[in-house]
């Protein structure tokens, strides 16, 4: 029997923490840590035995949440987001220890068309769109002073083209070349996955 | 054959890996799961856990390098298109999109759907099978197999059976946005893609086997070294007939292009070898990763076997294509009318996807370019120039 208190959605409240976090709100943060941390936590334990190595995975994805707050978007849950994250530290730390036999050999018994058969999960995909962005951001703090300007300019502040020249007292022609390169060398840096238009 | 996991994992933290390779690797993550209960930390741990990441966490503005407020076009738009469709990337930063604004619903990709005609002119909708035994006539089961195709199973048949029609004929035909898979009876694998209709013989006997395609297929012909009901030894042939051609093969891997809104034919071997033969007399012999184009004239040029077999591996691949034959293609699959001023047929895009996204997606691609816009009304797509 329902009282007339309204029932509230998951992502609905999870909507309210994130804008709430983004605007800086420590408790905020509080809450989606406690929320979500047990969750976490197990996923990362059913694949890293290291209780140590799994404690630091989880405080350098709610640190990575807290930090780059500002410049993550969510809409709705946030738990996704936070197993994306967890994906790609969990296969990072594979990479780059030694994996367990135990672990290869699971690898190597897996039949290959077994991939035909399903889509892509939204975790995996999250992680995947995650791990693009990282390499993106790589690629931003790699360009030359100048193109960092003008993708600025551009992308963060929204200029556009002519107002752009005006303010770096050059030609609109100059600007659009430089725009040009900048977006060649952000599909070099992700050419070879699979989804690219240009 | 796939890699070994340490190269993949090399090849996903650079953000290189195919979607196949990203599927198996979701795949293994998740097997390894499986095996393991994992731990729930007490409350102890998590109070520690979160000290010290208060600890660390710098109150004020973070010190990051901010790629901006919002993601940047740019960004968005090559990560839009990374087959993810934005209904999943849940980012509120898409740029906008006409297209989608307007339109109420999205157009799913092909499915599996076909019509079966009999020998006797009889239809059964292909769409429809439940895990049953289809028929069972002329010595023949037919039998859905696991990944959705039907399969012909040929029973062995005392000589002279005065009730089996040895020459009986069946035709699967796909509709726009349909597609289908079947497995012949002498275990011959063949892909139909949409708009497409393979008349075949319902037995194989032992001197010719022949089937009649229009539209497009990839076919995987096994040799057969003798009928299988009688005891000869030799090589069957396997035919495949177009409009004005025939393809011989052994034992191969090919794909026919055969649409009637083409100018050309395209028969593209990936494996083994086969003969082209036109009803002019010209013929010519293929090798592994060359294409025969056929129309007045006949010709072999090397192929980009990527290109030509995508659509079998299900995946869109336009490698600088035209936007009529992008155009042409995406009707096909998704069963819509297409119109676009004749000036811009010729713009060319780039790009992959796969197929099994709705159409919304793949539009959103292709405007991203900046070259061209696209509004959707029912089942007509407009294409006009920005």
């Amino acid at each position: 029997m329902l009282l007339n208190s309204e029932i509230m959605k998951t992502s609905d409240i999870d909507e309210q923490l994130w804008h709430a976090l983004q605007l800086g709100d420590w408790k905020a943060f509080e809450t989606i840590y406690n929320r979500y941390i047990k969750l976490l936590y197990k996923e990362i334990s059913k694949r890293i035995d290291d209780k140590a190595v799994v404690e630091d995975l989880i405080q350098d994805i709610f640190l990575s949440l807290w930090n780059k707050r500002e410049a993550i978007q969510i809409q709705g849950d946030i738990y996704p987001y936070l197993y994306g994250m967890a994906i790609n530290r969990v296969l990072n730390y594979y990479r780059s220890t030694r994996l367990q036999p135990k672990f290869v050999e699971l690898w190597d018994d897996l039949p290959e068309h077994m991939a035909d058969l399903t889509e892509l999960s939204l975790a995996f995909r999250q992680a995947h769109t995650q791990e693009l962005e990282s390499l993106l951001e790589v690629a931003i703090k790699s360009l030359p002073n100048r193109m960092r300007q003008v993708y600025k300019l551009r992308y963060e502040k929204e200029l556009s083209v002519p107002q752009i020249a005006k303010q770096l007292s050059t030609s609109p022609n100059t600007v659009h070349n430089q725009l040009k390169t900048i977006r060649k060398r952000f599909l070099k840096t992700i050419r070879q996955s699979s989804y690219i238009f240009f | 054959m796939k890699k070994d996991i340490q190269t993949l994992l090399n090849k996903y933290k650079e953000g290189k890996c195919s979607e196949q390779e990203l599927r198996l690797l979701e795949a293994w993550f998740f097997k390894i799961a499986d095996e393991s209960q994992g731990e729930e930390p007490d409350s102890e741990q998590i109070r520690k856990i979160f000290n010290r990441i208060a600890h660390k966490a710098s109150p004020s503005k973070p010190k990051v390098f901010k790629i901006g407020k919002r993601y940047a076009t740019i960004a968005a738009s090559i990560l839009v298109v990374i087959g993810i469709g934005f209904s999943l990337l849940k980012t509120g930063h898409i740029p906008s999109l006409p297209w989608s604004e307007t339109a109420n619903y999205d157009i799913a990709a092909a499915t599996d759907k076909a019509i079966l005609t009999l020998q006797n002119g009889k239809k059964i909708a292909l769409d429809s099978l439940s895990g049953h035994t289809v028929f069972s006539k002329y010595g023949v089961e037919i039998l859905p197999g696991k990944n959705g195709e039907i399969i012909y199973r040929q029973l062995p048949i005392a000589h002279h059976h005065p009730s089996i029609d040895v020459s009986a004929y069946h035709t699967i035909e796909t509709p726009r946005g349909g597609k289908y898979q079947v497995q012949l009876a002498d275990g011959s694998k063949v892909w139909l893609n949409a708009g497409s209709s393979l008349t075949f013989p319902v037995r194989f006997d032992a001197t010719e086997r022949k089937v009649r395609l229009s539209g497009e297929a990839f076919f995987v012909v096994n040799k057969l070294i003798h009928g299988p009901d009688t005891e000869r030894m030799q090589n069957v042939s396997f035919l495949v007939e177009t409009d004005g051609q025939t393809v011989e093969v052994l034992g191969t891997e090919f794909n026919i292009k055969n649409y009637t809104d083409d100018l050309h034919q395209y028969t593209t071997l990936v494996e083994g070898s086969v003969k082209v033969k036109l009803s002019s007399g010209k013929e010519i012999i293929l090798r592994p990763g060359e294409q025969a184009q056929s129309g007045e004239h006949l010709e072999a040029v090397h192929a980009d076997l990527e290109r030509e077999i995508a659509w079998k591996n299900g995946d869109f691949v336009f490698k600088r294509e035209t936007l009529e034959e992008i155009c042409k293609q995406i009707s096909r699959w998704y069963n819509i009318d297409i119109t676009y001023p004749e000036d811009i047929k010729s713009v060319r895009f780039s790009g992959m996807i796969r197929r099994s996204q709705p159409l919304s997606v793949i539009i959103n691609m292709i405007e991203s370019a900046g070259k061209v816009k696209a509004t959707l009304k029912e089942r007509r797509l407009t294409i006009t120039k920005t």
